[in-house]
This record gives structure tokens, sequence and C-alpha cells, in this order.
């Protein structure tokens, strides 16, 4: 069926990432959600720290559900830090999108390149009970800061809409 | 009515001749015209879906413990 069940693959994903023990952060739409702004999205974005061993783990993982890439590499390039770097010189590339015969219209996006430390940005992360497993999800100060350097008009909206949350509902200091 | 893809082909199109998305903006294209393939039934069914368990989730991580305890 082309329709996607996309909330049930979402979990799926990140169930398999959580039980290969991938240090991820949940990104883009879906993260906004989570934070509190409702609107729609068609993708997963992650941030999958890309410490050779840890890239590796989610390329195995997310290669037993099935996932491959729609460009025309295979996945294996995404652990592969001088094919990352090549495709991002060479193809202009941000995201390796990935999909799966299971669920075509559903979509995963794998960054290329972190964009922030992540270590730091991971500590500060919180862990999101979902229906039937728990996300890894990026702090709200760091999705602000994640959206503001984008200045896509997508990434605009959510900007106004997160920073209206922050203060509507501001964290403890020590969450900074 | 477009056709569906084939289960064995990715969904949507891509934004260069090579299939690779150069940069966001050919990245957020390709995306927008990957429902393409959908009816409309199919696309209405979908946004439910999806709008259903968001709405579910939405605000989750506002009171979610972090992931390392601040110190």
């Amino acid at each position: 069926m082309l329709v996607a069940l996309m909330i049930g693959s979402i979990e799926r994903v990140l169930a398999a990432l959580n039980q290969a023990e991938v240090r991820y952060l949940v990104v883009g739409g879906v993260a906004v959600v989570l934070h509190g702004h409702l609107r729609t999205t068609a993708d997963l974005d992650l941030v999958v720290q890309l410490e050779p061993a840890n890239a590796q783990r989610a390329v195995t993982a997310l290669a037993a559900l099935g996932f491959r890439p729609k460009a025309p590499v295979s996945l294996a390039v995404f652990a592969d830090a001088a094919e990352r770097a090549r495709l991002i010189r060479q193809k202009g590339l941000t995201v390796l999108s990935l999909w799966c015969e299971q669920d075509p219209g559903f979509e995963v996006d794998l960054f290329v390149a972190e964009p922030f430390a992540f270590d730091a940005v991971y500590a500060r992360a919180v862990r999101v009970p979902l229906d039937a497993i728990d996300a890894t999800v990026i702090g709200l100060e760091d999705l602000i800061d994640l959206k503001a350097g984008a200045g896509r008009p997508r990434d605009q909206e959510d900007l106004e809409a997160l920073k209206a949350l922050r203060a509507a509902h501001p964290e403890p200091e020590h969450d900074r | 009515m477009t056709s569906p893809p084939r289960a064995d082909e990715p969904p949507g199109e891509s934004n260069a001749d090579d299939g690779f998305d150069r940069g966001w903006e050919a990245h957020k294209r390709r995306q927008a015209t990957s429902g393409l393939a959908l009816t409309p039934a199919q696309r209405l069914r979908w946004l439910e879906e999806t709008m259903e368990t968001l709405r579910r989730w939405q605000g989750r991580a506002r009171n979610a413990p972090r992931v390392q305890p601040p110190d």
C-alpha cells in the first residue's frame, strides 16, 4: 500500500537505532512537534553522530530494516568519512535520504555532516516517550539555534513558534 | 491519474540528472513533489493519519528527562 503508515515507521526506525545503541538526535519537523508546535512533516530528520563505529551501527540497523538511499549510492557511504566528504563537495549533498520498499512514502534523512557539536547537544537532549519507545530528541534551545542557522522559510516559521513556546514555558536555568 | 511508483523504485522526482539532491532547495523541491504519486484520497488519508499521531505526540518533549542530567 502506497499510503505510508508514517508514524509506525518513525517508531520502527528509532526502535532499531535504540536497539543498536546508536547515538542519534531527532531534529526537524518531528522534533518541532514534540516540543509543542503542531505542524505536518513528511520525513524523519536525524543527526547521527559520525564517529565511525556509531555511523556503522546506524547503517547496519537501517539496512536491516530495508532502507537504502534514494540517490544512486550504497548506504555504506554514510559510514565512510571520505565518501561523505566527496558527496558533500561534488554533489552538494546535505542529507542522505533513505526509503524502503515496505513503506515507500516514508523518508529518513540523515545529515551527512554534524550541524553542531554533537556531544554537547546530545548531553542536553531529552528522552521523549512516544507510543512504544523513547526517542532521543534535540533540546528546545539547541533546536532553536539549529533553526536560526538554517534560515529557510519553513525554519523561520518553526523558529517563531518555538520562541513563542519558550516564552510561554521557560525552561529552568540549569537546562542551558 | 499518476501511476504510483513501483515498489522497487524510490518515489518522487530527483532534482538532478544524477539522482542527487543538490543542497537544501533541491531537497525541498523533491520532497514537495513526492506526494504527486498519491491520489487525492490517499493524500488525505496520509494527512489524517499523520496529524492524528502528531497531535498525540505534540509537546511530549516539554517535560521529558534530559539524556545527561545537569550538574
